[in-house]
């Protein structure tokens, strides 16, 4: 008994002075650790925002800050002399190996300034090229008007990620407000794979709903539902082949509204979405946005993280739109 | 035993990576980069060499009974100490090696040495073992890695060194890659070795 008691105890002093001089270490480092942290935000934070000089943290939405996979965790409004030159999002995403975390700068001009991969552990070579600036840069000047189209080029990287039915998803919406206070959103929703699905959301004066759902493989049919007002009418026509898809909708209730939303898709896992619309809510009111020019390349060999990093961008820019510029947050 | 001869042991004659075949882990993973396998070939030296000198003080206050959990609890607080150095001031590189840090508490490495050579050495020759072997690792990392970059993504140590029209195989900074590099290694220098003899 006391054979084995003097075993403990010489296995406690090893222990604890182990202990101790991990203590001593944590004191004499976490001063310079929590300031390495501090710089490494700081640097994030500024390269995502250049034209701010002080990050001042604000409250965030509960309800509003996740979706999905993406999770907006910090936004930091951007001031310079006192005026507020912009936003930062703190946004966290999942990769494909790992979560993926962004810094994502917003200036007064509703555009993207600059997005920054603050920590990832993605494949080297494939989802770690992400950080590439050739990718990020693409973000630069995204509106929240047409907030983006991914085009997920795999050509050249034919990795697990695309063979293995991986999708690129391509989301793209916009709004626009017409004269009338009517407002239109469209989103088009590509997904490759060999299989192009769009669906265009239009609300008009009243109600105009269009969902259009096309495969890519074939000419096929598509369902087309639409609801308008009391009045409402429903006309559709839809063309999809293995490049395009086009979507009409009509709806007359108390006003028209136009939509029309094109996808195209590829085999290769190219996948881009446009969304034009015209709205008319009775009055005089008309406006036309599209978010063709907004295509974001996908890094080759990196489709799934790059898809990631796209929505997370256009899930900060949602939440900009929705509660930063909608008075939500304070 | 000479020093020297001790040494050289480490990096030459019982090499770690290429010899012994200790400490596979960290070899296949972190060697995309040549700069990956210096800062874990050294981090894993200071381990080693200061594992190696407390185990050897401590050979006979250590009850042989409990030595394997005492020689982990050693080599636990050398790699916490050395993620905290490496966070505090080479931030960079702490955050490229990522897990693979707190993993070098499991590397084979460590307790292989404490348990083969330091329990039983003089503290000196027990530091001498730790320099040979953490230099025979970090020289075989840094030579993993160097060819792995080179061939997988055009560089080494950061700095282009294939021309622009050279297609990197990226197969190479993959997991595959390195077994593949790691293997046509080992063949080459027992090829190499069984000739000298």
């Amino acid at each position: 008994m006391s054979n084995t008691l003097k075993i403990g105890l010489r296995l406690v002093v090893v222990t604890v002075v182990a202990a101790l001089l991990l203590g001593l270490t944590n004191l004499a480092t976490q001063e310079p650790i929590r300031l390495q942290r501090i710089k490494a935000e700081n640097a994030a934070k500024q390269a995502a925002l250049p034209q701010a000089e002080t990050f001042r943290e604000i409250d965030l939405v509960p309800g509003s800050a996740k979706s999905g996979e993406s999770e907006i965790t910090q936004v930091f409004v951007g001031e310079s002399g006192g005026e507020t030159v912009g936003y930062v999002l703190m946004v966290k995403t999942r990769g494909y190996v790992d979560e993926v975390e962004l810094v994502i700068g917003i200036n007064n001009n509703d555009e993207v300034e600059a997005v920054q991969i603050s920590k990832q552990s993605e494949t080297p070579g494939l989802g770690a090229r992400v950080v590439e600036t050739a990718f990020l840069q693409q973000f630069h000047g995204l509106g929240i008007d047409a907030t983006g189209d991914a085009t997920a080029d795999a050509d050249g990287g034919a990795t697990a990620d695309t063979d293995g039915g991986a999708t690129a998803d391509a989301d793209s919406s916009a709004s626009i407000d017409a004269d009338g206070g009517a407002t239109t959103e469209i989103e088009a929703e590509t997904e490759t794979d060999a299989d192009s699905s769009a669906t265009a959301d239009v609300t008009g004066g009243s109600t105009a709903d269009a969902d259009n759902e096309g495969s890519a493989d074939a000419d096929s049919g598509a369902t087309s539902d639409e609801t308008g007002g009391s009045t409402g009418e429903a006309d559709s026509q839809e063309t999809t082949d293995i490049d395009s898809g086009a979507t009409d909708a009509n709806s007359g209730a108390t006003g028209d509204t136009d939509a029309d939303a094109g996808a195209t898709g590829d085999a290769d896992a190219d996948a881009s979405a446009t969304g034009d619309a015209d709205a008319d809510a009775g009055a005089t009111s008309g406006a036309t946005s599209s978010g063709d020019d907004q295509d974001i390349q996908a890094i080759s060999g990196a489709t799934v993280t790059s898809g990631a990093v796209t929505r997370a961008v256009n899930f900060a820019l949602q939440y900009y739109r929705d509660v930063l510029l909608g008075g939500g947050a304070k | 035993m000479k020093k020297s001869k001790i040494i050289l042991n480490g990096i030459i004659t019982e090499n770690p990576t290429f010899r012994l075949v200790l400490g596979m882990c960290p070899t296949l993973a972190v060697t995309t980069a040549a700069i990956n396998g210096v800062g874990m070939g050294l981090a894993t030296a200071f381990v080693l060499i200061c594992s190696n000198l407390v185990i050897s003080l401590l050979k006979d206050y250590i009850p042989s009974q409990v030595r394997i959990p005492s020689f982990i609890v050693v080599a636990a607080t050398f790699v916490t100490i050395t993620g905290m150095l490496m966070e505090a001031y080479v931030p960079t590189l702490f955050n490229s090696l990522g897990i693979f840090i707190p993993l070098i508490v499991v590397n084979c490495i460590i307790l292989g040495r404490a348990e083969s050579f330091a329990s039983k050495s003089t503290p000196m020759d027990a530091v001498a073992d730790g320099l040979g072997m953490g230099l025979g690792f970090t020289i075989s990392l840094t030579l993993l890695g160097i060819i792995r970059a080179v061939l997988g993504s055009g560089t080494i140590f950061g700095a282009r060194l294939m021309p622009q029209a050279f297609n990197p195989a990226v197969i190479m900074i993959l997991p595959p890659g390195a077994f593949i590099t790691l293997g046509l290694l080992l063949g080459l220098l027992n090829k190499l070795t069984a000739k000298a003899r």
